[in-house]
């Protein structure tokens, strides 16, 4: 799935849309990639002249990994994190950097979702932790 | 041995945060021990994995207080 495709599913849009593509294998885990080229608005001032991704936006990464999860509950709907619990930041991730994410549901009950999701560049772990949300309809005007 | 009402009653209170004291039969889960819906689909999936068993979606939208709690489990593990 490609970012055009990815946008049937998620709501996110850019410049918060941090997911290029995304594939979903048979034991229902997703795999995604984001490159970070360097220009990403989060980065102008973290840090000047030291550029690092920031910890919310690898989060940010994870989540929109994990809802793709879910792909076809999230049309007509917004999703909205419910928690993160037991997130721990390995590695920093930089400019030039293609992140990927390895993400699986662990559990779903109504509309909330629990998944686990790690993020690692170039094999090497950066993030892990257990991220759950909500989907809610959307009810903005098209 | 630890009743199924115990168990539950001690992963509510971790769950919670609160004494194993304030969770009586009849307390709502929601408006009395400060439950929100994501707690709730927590206290599911442990119990679910602590007595070996999957609730179906309609069982646990039933769910109000501690009691439903212990009466869905009971019918569960009966059929075990």
């Amino acid at each position: 799935m490609n970012r055009d495709e990815i946008k049937q599913y998620l709501p996110h849009r850019e410049p918060m849309l941090l997911v290029d593509e995304m594939t979903l294998d048979e034991n229902h885990v997703a795999h995604s990639k984001y490159h970070v080229t360097g220009e990403e608005f989060f980065l102008q001032g973290h840090f000047p002249g030291e550029p690092v991704v920031p910890g919310v936006i690898l989060c940010e990464i994870m989540a929109q990994s994990c809802a793709l999860l879910m792909k076809d509950d999230l049309i007509g709907k917004l999703t909205f994190y419910t928690g993160i619990d037991k997130v721990r930041f390995k590695n920093s991730v930089k400019p030039g950097d293609t992140v990927e994410v390895e993400a699986t549901l662990t559990y779903h009950r109504a509309n909330i979702y629990i998944c686990s999701a790690v993020l690692s560049v170039d094999g090497k772990m950066c993030v892990k932790g257990e991220l759950s949300f909500a989907l809610l309809p959307d009810t903005r005007t098209k | 041995m630890a009743t199924i009402q115990d168990k539950t009653k001690a992963l509510i209170a971790s769950k919670l945060k609160v004494s194993e004291s304030e969770i009586t039969p009849e307390k709502n889960l929601f408006n009395d021990l400060g439950a929100d819906s994501l707690d709730f689909v927590e206290i599911s999936m442990m119990l679910e994995r602590e007595f070996n068993v999957k609730f179906t979606e309609a069982d646990t939208a039933a769910v109000k207080t501690v009691e439903d709690l212990y009466h869905l489990l009971e019918n569960y593990t009966k059929k075990q």
